[in-house]
């Protein structure tokens, strides 16, 4: 088994990627709303709202929010679940938990809300504890998605379902040009001027590129155990909304 | 995608109401943690309403089933929210109501209050499901049309050609135009023969 894996277009070995990743949302973590804003032109919003549209959660729900960072999800998630429900922001990133929680907290947004910073691949979590998992734009920095989507699995309840938004493949080969145009010659300037971080960017737009596209995704979760899986590509698949059912107990 | 924005923007709507008018605390605290469902009956769509103390969330998929499941066709489920003497909508043969019926009541007269455009957002839900549908029906029937029309075509061809054999096929009528076209050549040929023996025997002819 190879010890090398991908940081953007870079292979790096498998032991330095998490703090590769920790030192880019280090980094971008206290502009991380307004670049999101800035780079999808405000679309993360509506995938967002589609994600929280097909979790399907209802009051009294215990939701983990994976990757969570500033908490746009969660933040809706909470509301919903009610006082009896409760939503877990999990990320591997102290600084983007610590953003997520402030945003949150300065918003009213308490007591069902909850901060842990874990690693998706080994989730300290009991078995079949939750009705929902998502992870939104996480699962790309993930070194090792196999054991994420596996741990995951074993954290939802029988009946559970797991949201992944994130990157994807375009559907439409004509932008793919203007679309790598934009994501390399832009974003990353963007970066710059928001953040004086171009790096970082640079990275984000080389993880995408390396991330697996919608039917790779699929088999992954297949793979790791989840039923009834689906995917819906959005934007015409510069991002895909996968779904996936757990159907046994642990 | 675009039921997911209307839905957002009724939500929205019915929100900024509530916000407004502090007196609907109650009713909502009543059916905190509740959940309603709707389905517009001819157009197999459902959303859904979940209810909290502080606001009302409106999604397209629910986990489970709801308190109250109502199913009916558009024109009456429009006249559950903007008819104050709803009861008898309510309880009439084309709606059908799964669930809490006193729930029902309640999550009817609250609507009932909320003064918002219902027509404009239920025109909106129905006319983009209507359009997908219509957009869906078109693309699946113009690809079975273009089947249907090429179906067609190799049918009639065959049967004309095969069946009755009152057209030739391409390969005998090719054949058959280079047996015209030799023949052409044949009779040419004989011709000129014809025309320089004419010329041979009128030549000699004259010589006598």
């Amino acid at each position: 088994m190879t010890n090398k894996t991908d940081f953007g277009f870079k292979k790096i070995n498998i032991q330095e990627k998490a703090s590769l990743v920790r030192g880019v949302f280090d980094s971008v973590a206290n502009n991380y709303d307004i670049m999101n804003d800035l780079m999808s032109l405000g679309i993360h919003r509506i995938w967002k709202r589609i994600t929280i549209d097909q979790a399907g959660v209802k009051p009294s729900d215990r939701i983990l929010d994976l990757a969570g960072g500033t908490g746009d999800l969660a933040k809706q998630f909470a509301a919903r679940v009610g006082g009896q429900g409760e939503v877990i922001v999990a990320d591997i990133n102290h600084k983007m938990l610590l953003a997520g929680r402030e945003k949150l907290v300065s918003q009213g947004r308490v007591g069902n809300v909850y901060y842990v910073q874990a690693d998706a691949q080994n989730l300290a979590f009991p078995d079949n504890y939750f009705d929902c998992v998502t992870m939104a734009f996480g699962l790309r920095n993930v070194t090792n998605k196999a054991l994420a989507l596996q741990s995951i699995e074993r954290v939802l309840k029988p009946g559970g379902r797991l949201l992944i938004l994130e990157f994807s493949k375009l559907t439409v080969p004509l932008f793919q040009k203007i679309y790598d145009l934009y994501s390399f010659n832009v974003i990353p300037k963007i970066g710059r001027l928001v953040t004086g971080d171009e790096a970082s960017y640079q990275y984000l737009v080389e993880s995408i590129k390396m991330q697996p596209d919608q039917e790779t995704l699929k088999t992954m979760m297949l793979e790791a155990g989840f039923k009834a899986v689906t995917y819906k590509n959005l934007s015409g698949g510069v991002v895909a909304l996968h779904q996936g059912i757990k159907t046994r107990e642990n | 995608m675009q039921s997911v924005v209307v839905l957002a923007m009724l939500e929205q709507a019915i929100n900024a109401y509530l916000k407004a008018h502090s007196n609907y605390q109650q009713s909502l605290e009543q059916l905190n943690g509740k959940t309603l469902g709707l389905e517009i009956k001819g157009l197999a769509f459902r959303f859904y309403f979940i209810f909290t103390k502080e606001k009302i969330f409106l999604q397209s998929t629910l986990n489970e089933q709801p308190d109250l499941m109502i199913t009916a066709p558009p024109f009456s489920l429009l006249q559950l929210f903007t008819k104050k003497q709803a009861e008898a909508v309510l309880f009439s043969a084309e709606v059908e109501i799964k669930g809490d019926v006193i729930l029902a009541q309640q999550i009817k007269k609250l609507f009932n209050e909320v003064d918002i455009d219902w027509d404009y957002y239920l025109s909106l839900i129905v006319g983009d499901i209507v359009a997908n549908e219509s957009k869906r029906f078109v693309d699946n029937n113009i690809e079975r049309l273009k089947n249907f029309a090429t179906n067609l075509s190799n049918n009639i061809v065959e049967y004309i050609q095969e069946e009755k054999n009152i057209l030739p096929s391409k390969y005998r009528a090719e054949e058959f135009f280079k047996e015209v076209d030799a023949l052409r050549s044949e009779t040419d040929l004989l011709e000129m023969k014809i025309k320089r023996l004419e010329k041979k025997h009128g030549a000699t002819g004259s010589q006598k």
